[in-house]
């Protein structure tokens, strides 16, 4: 009897929709359930709500009926930014420390007896939550979501990636980027998560007030809202601009810091009675065709954001940009569209550009599956082929192998 | 502090991800702790992990891909439920299945009841061949599916889903609700069964 069950070689059970719409059933369900309990059951949570509420106002003080949240040496109320311009210590009344690196800002989200969320805007901030305490600690940023319960552990936001080292204890780690999409972090690892490629703003330069204005797309992309209630994880997709980035200067790693030199004028400024300097042939900000593809993609118009970076790749340049957005497009054509033959043309563009590197493998795999499922097998079994010449140790190796089979 | 450096694959749009390695995805056993308090995020990862699997128990098992829809949301809705009642966590794959194979059994007694009102689906599993699966292939998936019509369902059940879904003989005998060596002993049978037919069949 052959190892490989024989699903490997039927069509899925359900499709990618059709199991997205059972989970809607699910839920839908769970929450109809959760809503129209029993009637009986209704009538005892009725009867106890209103016998707990009666003792609560005979025997509550006044002074606890609003309490709950956490306090500490400064303002914690939801909505409250904390600015450090020195490094800055926190105290919370349940034993908890926040530490604040300079230029660091942190923003309090939500305050309740059972959640304390905050967002790091940007810069470095430490935590050492008190292990067993009564709230839960989210730590948003616009990259990712950690998590704890009792730890140490410190988040930092710069201009270009997100980075999170822990002390002592176990922290999650949540986001579109983060490797797995959630990863487990104990003491003395760390994590860094990278903002979308091409997306660092240049940095400012005074030459850039006499070159029009091609790449602030930074300005037109808002930050990320920021999310209270934890949501689902978003659609899958499509990198988001990192917010303003007024850090980038201090950020050693900024790869930004190279690139200005390629348009710097000639040290001596121009004649006033010249005509003003020739400006450069417009060129779409790089940033501009991903974030115009994730608006649509959020938006649900999965088609346009597919049109709108084929139509960005017909003129693009061989360069990571291009390669990020025939990426996404394989994804929409394989994910969202079923074009599997689309999908599979856009992924091996994205070998033929050969950058970034970083997903190069996982296009390859994609492009076997969208061969397969386009009925090229011959050329499905190639692309398996060259994985396997390529990756042999891969993580898609088992997968790669059964497209082999005759 | 030291820093321990992890491989994992980046993920897309992700242009440095220092390697994580020991951040291990979350298990099944984390999963269903945080499920248990109700955590939504933790039920859609079970969900997206393992629906495929329980949909694909469901079809090759009813043949058709309505009642496989419905069966898949029934085994979630029923394990979101009882998942207090799970004991071993880390069974979680075997204890959705046996969840998945009772709604089966459950649509196969109905149907038996309202044969006559209703037409279902019934697809072989050649008719649910990959568009790769070489036509010799498809002839050897016929035979096998008409020698699965032919077993006792208590044979069949445990085949199929040793053979055809890939589990364990530990997750079978989950899912079947018996011991192991009554897994093996079907599915010695069933064996039997299928390579009888396809040799009779081949060799005329």
């Amino acid at each position: 009897m052959a190892e490989r069950p024989i699903d490997a070689e039927l069509a899925p059970a359900l499709d990618e929709a059709e199991l997205a719409q059972v989970w809607r059933r699910v839920r839908d369900a769970q929450a109809e359930h959760r809503v129209a309990p029993r009637r009986w059951r209704y009538a005892i949570a009725t009867g106890v709500a209103v016998a707990t509420a009666a003792v609560l106002l005979v025997a509550w003080p006044r002074g606890h009926r609003a309490s709950g949240a956490l306090a500490g040496d400064v303002a914690l109320t939801p909505g409250a930014q904390i600015d450090a311009t020195a490094p800055r210590a926190i105290a919370m009344a349940d034993g908890s420390r926040v530490t604040l690196a300079p230029e660091a800002r942190l923003e309090v989200l939500a305050n309740e007896g059972d959640k304390f969320v905050t967002a790091v805007r940007r810069g470095k901030v430490g935590f050492d939550v008190r292990p067993g305490g009564p709230r839960k600690w989210i730590i948003e940023t616009d990259l990712a979501t950690v998590e704890v319960v009792g730890t140490a552990f410190a988040v930092e936001r710069s201009a270009v990636e997100l980075s999170v080292t822990v002390e002592r204890g176990v922290v999650l780690v949540r986001g579109e980027r983060v490797p797995g999409r959630v990863v487990r972090l104990t003491a003395g690892q760390h994590v860094e998560v990278a903002a979308a490629i091409a997306t660092a703003p240049p940095p400012p330069a005074p030459v850039l007030d006499r070159v029009p204005p091609v790449a602030p797309a930074i300005d037109r992309v808002p930050p990320p809202a920021p999310a209270v209630d934890r949501a689902p994880p978003p659609a899958p997709a499509v990198d988001r601009a990192p917010p303003t980035a007024p850090a980038i200067d201090r950020t050693p790693t900024a790869p930004a810091i190279d690139r200005t030199p390629e348009i710097a004028p000639p040290p001596v400024a121009p004649p006033p009675v010249a005509p003003p300097p020739v400006a450069p042939p417009p060129v779409a900000p790089p940033v501009d065709i991903i974030a115009r593809a994730d608006a649509l993609v959020a938006a649900g118009q999965h088609a346009r954001a597919a049109d709108a970076l084929e139509a960005y790749l017909a003129d693009a340049r061989g360069d990571a940009t291009a390669g990020l957005a025939a990426f996404l497009l394989g994804r929409l054509a394989q994910d969202q569209l079923a074009q599997p033959q689309r999908a599979a043309e856009a992924f091996a563009r994205v070998r033929a550009i050969g950058s970034p590197r970083a997903i190069q493998e996982e296009a390859l795999v994609r492009q076997a599956r969208a061969l397969a499922r386009a009925g090229r097998a011959a050329d499905a079994r190639a692309a398996a082929r060259g994985y396997l010449d390529q990756y042999p140790g891969g993580a898609r190796a088992a997968e790669m192998t059964a497209l082999l089979a005759p | 502090m030291s820093v321990t450096a992890l491989r994992s694959t980046p993920a897309v749009g992700s242009r440095v991800v220092v390697d994580v390695t020991g951040a291990v995805a979350i298990s099944d056993v984390e999963l269903v702790a945080r499920a248990r308090a109700r955590d939504a995020w933790a039920e859609e990862m079970i969900y997206r992990r393992h629906a495929p699997q329980v949909a694909s128990v469901a079809r090759r098992l009813l043949r058709d891909p309505v009642e496989a829809a419905d069966v898949t949301q029934e085994t979630f809705l029923i394990a979101f439920q009882k998942l207090g009642a799970l004991a071993e966590p880390a069974a979680l794959r075997g204890w959705l299945a046996r969840i998945a194979v009772s709604r089966v059994h459950r649509r196969w007694r109905w149907r038996k009841v309202r044969f006559w009102a209703a037409a279902v689906d019934d697809e072989s599993l050649a008719d649910v061949a990959d568009a790769g699966v070489a036509p010799d292939r498809k002839v050897e998936l016929a035979l096998i599916d008409e020698a699965l019509q032919a077993i006792p369902v208590k044979l069949r059940v445990p085949w199929v889903l040793r053979h055809v879904i890939g589990y364990s003989l530990d997750e079978v005998a989950t899912a079947c609700d018996c011991s192991l060596a009554s897994v093996k002993r079907y599915l010695g049978r069933a064996e039997a069964a299928v390579a009888a037919h396809t040799q009779e069949v081949a060799h005329g």
